[in-house]
């Protein structure tokens, strides 16, 4: 029997590292058959962009989609939007794909955002002000909040395919979230109280995601049932270890588990007794979206703009700060180590931005509020051009975490991913 | 669009969809009506009848995606009382008239309704209040090519099949349609299988067999997102509006000037004055319909002479 590889790809910064393109990348390398996501949920966006112009910003398809015939698999910690999803699949056909939605498969038990889940976490956002986590304004934390506190309200996919037994559940759930909303940051008009003052949203949300949900197919136990016996598979985390539920700086974290934790699970629920490849992805600079530590941070790189990362009304701000030796070092330790990192955004350094790395803080990083210290020592990354940068960053980065480099990015684009890994 | 931000549009146009719903909406429609939907449909029958000896049949297919939901409001208040009464005037013998409703295929839970020929005002209310105005939307491209190619494989018409007379669709929209029909939208949304997606070019050959197709942009600021784009597909067949209120008045017009009821375009702005139009609506249907007159040398402006 042919050996298979399951590669698992994560984030050891705080999202954004490139794992869209990295995912697309290994899937045409490998001939993956199936891209698993595996944490998180619709607030995911991962860029793919072809070299015939062509990108997508990828939230709850696949990365691989774009390559005809590989699919999706949505594992159950997932949170699904499913709205959004036909919307995806919308956006993705206008660039050349029409089959998004037909290669899904999504598991049963994957738990559902409402209206009343996604407007809730905006109002509760806003009212936070200055003070706001980073959410994205999608609505994934409250749905799984919700799902520890109020069991008997969750709607899973499979519960879709019963409208009659989700309308009930439907008006409970608006009833005491409204009730909680108006307790905790008081009654407000208007904009997202809508979604609790309008009795017909229940209806018209329903009607779409039931709809929606029909066209997909259903996964009931372990693996889609045409998973095959040959292929390579591809595991898309979300997010990025230092954003983890567990091992992320609260309050600035996501109710998610970050880590390879998750993949294992499935893979050994499914029973994989071949390889597995421990991918952890960070850029040759460490950035964060939104609020939330960043000790490194500085803006000698904001002149590095991106077309895919704009500072969002939900999230704020796209922060950069040089490569944290100190951060990573810690993301590798709490995922239970990797077997190889993937460098991307090489081509920043073609800039000549006195670039430099942090390679201490003055404590050690604990879990938790003022979890990290500030940077106290950079080190210069000298040299003449550009890829003398590239290169010496590399080597010093394989250096000080101990690691091979066996993939690197030197732009966003699918063909400026080098890959050095067996096919 | 296209940054991730599924969520948020797909949350928002629900929103919107459900704000533009007053307590005294007449669509009251809140899924697609059971009779409007194309799914499984062979065909849809404009038939003569012994009331009705000279049917002709004309549909109008209304853009019913976010920022478009103001035409059927208006037809269903104002104008189409009036556009009977009108096409009466132009002596177009026996209107049947089907009201079909267009979203967009790729998420739109009522990507096409289609309603039935009726001859009286009455049922064509009906149909067309029944539309459920989903409000989709916001994109580049809605499914206006899967609707024409249901009229175009999907209806079956005396004027055409027993006079070899032509029908009329009146498309309203403001996106272009996509570039080819998606054979999963064919499948999912009609239940005809294709073996391949089809360019909407060949897509609007097979309709004009049967049809004049013409597209209506309901305002000058909209023409910038699609007129190109509809011009490459129709030609002057491309009507450009002032005002969406002008619809039931501007569809007439052009059946009037195609069916060479009237000569030209000032015997049309005399028709319509005497119709109860007021002046400034008359000037407006007229620069509506100019180019479409002049392809056909109805514009009433002097041809110019040969040179011998």
């Amino acid at each position: 029997m042919i050996k298979r590889v399951g590669h698992l790809v994560v984030d050891l910064g705080f999202g954004d590292a490139g794992k869209g393109h990295l995912v697309d990348a290994l899937v045409r390398h490998t001939g993956a058959r199936w891209v698993v996501r595996f944490n998180g949920g619709a607030q995911a966006g991962h860029t793919v962009v072809l070299d015939d112009g062509r990108a997508h910003t990828f939230a709850q398809l696949g990365a691989g989609s774009f390559v005809p015939g590989v699919r999706t698999f949505l594992a159950a910690p997932v949170v699904i939007h499913p709205t959004a999803l036909a919307v995806e699949a919308g956006v993705l056909a206008q660039r050349g794909v029409g089959d998004g939605l037909a290669r899904l498969a999504v598991d049963a038990r994957c738990r559902i955002i409402t209206p009343y889940h996604q407007s809730a976490n905006r109002l509760r956002e806003h009212a936070r002000g200055d003070a706001r986590h980073g959410s994205c304004g999608v609505g994934v934390g409250e749905t799984v909040a919700d799902s520890l506190a109020h069991p008997d309200e969750t709607i899973t996919m499979a519960m879709l395919r019963d409208p009659t037994a989700v309308r009930p559940m439907l008006a409970r759930t608006r009833e005491r979230k409204r009730e909680a909303l108006r307790t905790a940051i008081g009654h407000g008009n208007g904009g997202e109280w809508r979604t609790f003052e309008d009795v017909g949203i229940a209806e018209t949300w329903l009607a779409r995601a039931s709809s929606i949900a029909a066209s997909i197919e259903l996964v009931d136990m372990g693996a889609p049932a045409v998973w095959g016996e040959r292929g390579d598979v591809v595991f898309e985390g979300a997010q990025g270890v230092l954003l983890d539920e567990r091992f992320g700086f609260h309050p600035f974290t996501s109710p998610s588990t970050c880590t390879f934790a998750n993949a294992d699970a499935i893979l050994d629920a499914w029973g994989w007794s071949d390889s597995r490849r421990r991918i952890g992805v960070l850029r040759s600079f460490h950035v964060r979206h939104g609020p939330g530590p960043l000790p490194s941070e500085t803006d000698a790189l904001d002149v590095l703009a991106e077309p895919h990362n704009v500072d969002g009304p939900w999230q704020g701000r796209f922060r950069r700060g040089w490569f944290d030796v100190v951060l990573a070092r810690h993301a590798i330790e709490v995922c239970g180590g990797i077997d190889t990192l993937a460098l991307t955004h090489l081509d920043a350094l073609a800039h000549d931005l006195g670039w430099r790395i942090a390679t201490s803080h003055d404590r050690g990083i604990a879990c938790g509020v003022d979890a990290v210290g500030r940077v106290d020592g950079l080190e210069a990354i000298a040299g003449d051009d550009g890829e003398a940068r590239m290169s010496a960053l590399r080597r010093r980065v394989s250096d000080a975490l101990a690691v091979p480099i066996e993939i690197a990015s030197y732009g966003p684009r699918t063909s400026e991913v080098m890959l050095a890994i067996p096919r | 669009m296209g940054h991730g931000n599924y969520s948020h549009d797909a949350h928002m146009a629900m929103l919107q969809a459900r704000a533009s719903s007053g307590s005294t909406e007449v669509f009251a429609q809140r899924t697609c009506h059971p009779l409007m939907n194309p799914k499984g449909v062979r065909a849809r029958e404009s038939r003569d009848s012994p009331e009705h000896p000279r049917s002709l049949g004309i549909i109008f297919a209304l853009d019913v995606s976010g920022s478009m939901g103001e035409i059927p409001r208006t037809l269903a208040a104002t104008e189409l009382p009036s556009f009977m009464k009108v096409l009466g005037a132009c002596k177009v013998a026996d209107p049947q008239v089907m009201f079909a409703a267009i979203g967009n295929a790729g998420w739109d839970s009522a990507p096409l309704q289609v309603g039935q020929f009726e001859s009286s005002a009455d049922l064509m209310d009906k149909w067309l209040t029944s539309i459920y105005l989903e409000a989709g939307g916001g994109n580049e491209y809605e499914s206006y090519e899967l609707a024409m190619y249901f009229f175009a494989t999907h209806t079956e018409m005396d004027c055409f099949v027993r006079r070899g007379r032509k029908g009329y669709l009146f498309i309203t929209g403001d996106e272009p349609a996509w570039p080819a029909l998606p054979r999963a939208h064919a499948e999912a949304v009609i239940g005809d299988r294709l073996d391949e997606d089809v360019p909407t070019a060949e897509v609007v050959a097979e309709l004009a067999k049967s049809f004049h197709p013409f597209f209506l942009i309901p305002d000058l600021a909209r023409r910038a997102g699609c007129e190109a784009q509809w011009r490459e597909l129709l030609g002057d067949h491309v009507l450009c509006m002032e005002s969406h209120e002008d619809t039931c008045f501007v569809a007439a017009g052009a059946i009037a000037i195609n069916e060479g009821i009237v000569g030209d375009l000032d015997q049309l702005a005399a028709l319509l004055a005497a119709q109860g139009a007021a002046g400034d609506r008359v000037s407006r249907i007229v620069r509506a319909l100019t180019p479409f007159a002049a392809s056909l040398e109805s514009d009433g402006a002097p041809l110019p002479k040969p040179h011998v």
